[in-house]
């Protein structure tokens, strides 16, 4: 080859890579600008404010060490708060066997399958305010239409409300409810991406239906039940809205609180930033823990596969 | 051909970034410098010594189910009386923003005041108006907000709490007087059950209406407006001396023997106002500015009274909303101007459905039923840092603490007011 016309090329190639770094830093400004100002600098304000007594008002506050860390592992109102919480993680693995089960459905054949699938991803839309307000409505003993047709069917009318810790059943079915119609598409989606011939082999070498989903439908999402299992106990762990709008004091003792509407009345109805602040580390330290533990159980089973 | 474009893309979003951070510099620099230029105008018209009044004033409003429609309404009469004047609504829904907006001298010319202002404090955000003509003879709560002998904030409106009841409940019931004893208000609540009407709503659930027989009731009952500060001097938060126990009890009492609503767990606040306007239920202890509500859910307001709580010494009342002018507004006789034509005859007050403060207006009648009682009206003082940092760190939630009593059993009470009085002694340290 030319000499001459080989440097040309590599002037053009670098004038090529130059371009595409200059691009690439223009488009990246943005999200970046944004994931810095609003996910990262809080974060590194948050840890710094556990440590602080401050109060969300003064412009100045003391370092007080692991006080509120210690505060905050020994006031039973929290782990009272723990318990309740994990009645939304319970409720989460409910909806993901839902979930999965509608997808499965929904991936055979079967009729109107589009218009089954609109209704369910609808509530996703709906906003989540909404969507309590919407709840309480249902879960009143008195104006209920679930309980006014009950008794028009000659039952008793339901306590959804009850006060005891199935009422935090209740509150997480209403995430329950607006969740399912995400899960279910992103587990549809994976189901598509399964290539057709592996069932038309499986039914060649006379698999049955539930084999098929047994040994080729659940194999091949594993990845996307890691995915929402992640994101559902990361939600299901900050809880909040459920409940703050339904009793916004918590309710009788706390009986309603989450982690979260804890942590939220802990800052904003007592100012106490600081304290709050610390309940966030911790709950960022759980659920990474439990993240990480999730990996590691997953691995081993890949692994052994 | 296709890298031309994605550059280009890329210019446009940086450009769009940039043009609109130039933008809010354009906006941050040019507000003073427009105040600047219409300074001099403001002060001509002032010195002209005759109000004619002219310029653009903005009035905060908190009401803001009501800023585009009778409150704008308003605001355009008194723009007709004085041609030349403009005047702004802007619905507040969250305070604290006014917060921000006093740090940074942009107050707006004419509203409610910053949330939990100090008293002490009002003379650095806001200006006297002792001389707009209103005396404590004529606006009821005048002297609320009088620093160093001058009123920075003329009440708009006055509220007064006590039992609001339907009285085609109590007629369909055969009651014919409000009850006076706490053991008249259980026979009446009997005879109410016995038609089938909920006597008395806490939209339990909902926290905030109990709420008031925490710190409201047990003040109305010992009579002394420091009653919420004086807790901080208290060995105990719940004791048989300021009330609370009393107040706690009988509650119990009423839930226990079905008075209140059949499911407290879910009774909520929209479905209290319905029942409570059809007259399936009877009785709520709130303030002057519900009933207008259940005319709003389709009561008819001849058939809404009030009367004290049976048993109290004194009937908690004090301003619903007070006007201020801001300290940097452009136009402060234009502002004053506003706020007289407001507070006059409780236009505001009327066309917001409130109770007017100018003694010279004639206030409901379900007002004039309460205040008949002859009992006298306190005012309670504002919160102590004090019991506030008590509450604070304490954790202290004494709505939720009234909301978990009522519904225990007799022998897990007394428990539960160790407890919290522990929780009290602990904070207190």
């Amino acid at each position: 080859m030319n000499k001459a016309l080989q440097l040309k090329k590599r002037g053009s190639m670098k004038r090529e890579n130059t371009e595409r770094v200059v691009l690439g830093t223009l488009f990246l400004f943005v999200p970046l600008a944004f994931l810095i100002v609003f996910s990262y600098y809080p974060a590194v304000r948050l840890f710094q404010l556990s440590f602080s007594d401050w109060d969300g008002l003064s412009n100045n506050f003391h370092y007080v060490g692991f006080d509120n860390y210690k505060s905050v592992a020994r006031d039973e109102t929290v782990m009272h708060a723990f318990r309740n919480t994990l009645a939304y993680v319970a409720m989460m693995f409910v909806q993901l066997a839902i979930a999965l089960y509608v997808a499965v459905v929904l991936d055979s054949k079967i009729r109107a399958k589009n218009f089954f699938r609109s209704v369910i991803a609808l509530p996703f839309i709906l906003n989540g305010a909404a969507v309590v307000y919407l709840f309480t409505l249902l879960y009143d003993y008195q104006a209920s239409p679930i309980n006014f047709l009950l008794q028009k069917i000659g039952l008793d009318p339901i306590h959804f409300l009850p006060n005891s810790y199935a009422l935090n059943l209740s509150l997480a079915f209403m995430g329950l409810w607006k969740g399912l119609g995400l899960g279910v598409i992103i587990f549809l989606g994976s189901l598509q991406s399964i290539p057709r011939d592996l069932y038309e082999a499986a039914e060649i070498d006379g698999a049955s239906y539930f084999q098929a989903i047994r040994y080729i439908s659940i194999p091949n999402i594993t990845r996307i039940i890691e995915l929402q299992l992640f994101l559902g106990i990361t939600g299901s762990l900050q809880a909040y809205g459920e409940s703050l709008i339904t009793f916004p004091t918590g309710g009788p003792g706390g009986i309603a609180d989450t982690l979260m509407t804890r942590t939220l009345s802990i800052a904003f109805k007592y100012s106490q930033f600081g304290r709050a602040a610390a309940m966030g580390v911790m709950l960022m330290i759980l659920i990474l823990l439990v993240v990480g533990v999730q990996r590691m159980l997953l691995r081993r089973n890949e692994a052994s596969e | 051909m296709r890298k031309t474009a994605s550059t280009i893309a890329a210019l446009t979003l940086l450009g769009g970034l940039l043009a609109a951070c130039s933008n809010d510099k354009n906006n941050a620099s040019g507000s003073p410098s427009a105040s600047e230029a219409s300074d001099p105008s403001s002060a001509a018209s002032a010195s002209n010594s005759e109000p004619k009044l002219s310029g653009k004033i903005v009035f905060a409003t908190n009401r803001t189910d009501k800023a585009d429609s009778t409150i704008r309404d308003l605001a355009d009469e008194f723009e007709k009386l004085h041609p030349g004047t403009s005047v702004e609504i802007e619905g507040i829904t969250d305070g604290n923003t006014l917060k921000t907006r006093a740090a940074a001298n942009e107050l707006p010319d004419v509203g409610i005041p910053i949330p939990d202002l100090p008293l002490e404090k009002m003379p650095d955000y806001y200006l006297p108006q002792d001389d707009l003509g209103f005396s404590a003879d004529t606006i009821s709560f005048y002297d609320y907000n009088k620093v160093d002998g001058k009123v920075y904030g003329i009440p708009i409106s006055a509220g007064y709490q006590g039992i609001v009841y339907n009285k085609k409940a109590f007629a369909e019931a055969g009651i014919t007087t409000a009850p006076k004893t706490l053991d008249e208000m259980l026979a009446d609540s009997e005879k109410l059950k016995e038609k089938g009407i909920i006597a008395l709503a806490t939209s339990y659930k909902d926290g905030w209406p109990v709420g008031y027989y925490t710190a409201t009731l047990p003040m109305e009952m010992a009579g002394d407006p420091d009653w919420y500060g004086k807790l901080a001097d208290s060995d105990t938060l719940y004791n048989e001396d300021n009330y609370s126990i009393a107040v706690l009890d009988f509650l119990t009492q009423m839930n226990d023997k079905g008075y209140l609503e059949p499911d407290l767990m879910s009774a909520n606040w929209e479905n209290q106002k319905r029942l409570h306007a059809q007259g399936k239920l009877a009785m709520a202890y709130l303030g002057t500015w519900y009933p207008s509500q259940l005319a709003d859910n389709g009561a008819n307001i001849e058939d809404i009274g009030m009367f004290p709580f049976p048993g109290i010494k004194t009937i908690s009342g004090g301003p619903d909303g007070s006007l201020f002018i801001s300290k940097n507004t452009e136009n402060p006789d234009l502002a004053k101007a506003f706020v007289k034509y407001c507070i006059e005859n409780g236009r505001f007050a009327i066309a917001t459905g409130s109770i007017p403060s100018d003694k010279n207006a004639q206030p409901p009648a379900y007002v004039t039923e309460l205040l008949s009682s002859g009992l006298p009206v306190i005012t309670s003082s504002p919160t102590s840092s004090k019991i506030q940092d008590i509450i604070n760190k304490g954790n202290i939630n004494m709505t939720g603490n009234l909301q978990e009593y009522i519904v225990s059993k007799k022998d897990k009470q007394a428990g539960l007011i160790a407890k919290w009085n522990k929780q009290f002694q602990d904070a207190k340290k």
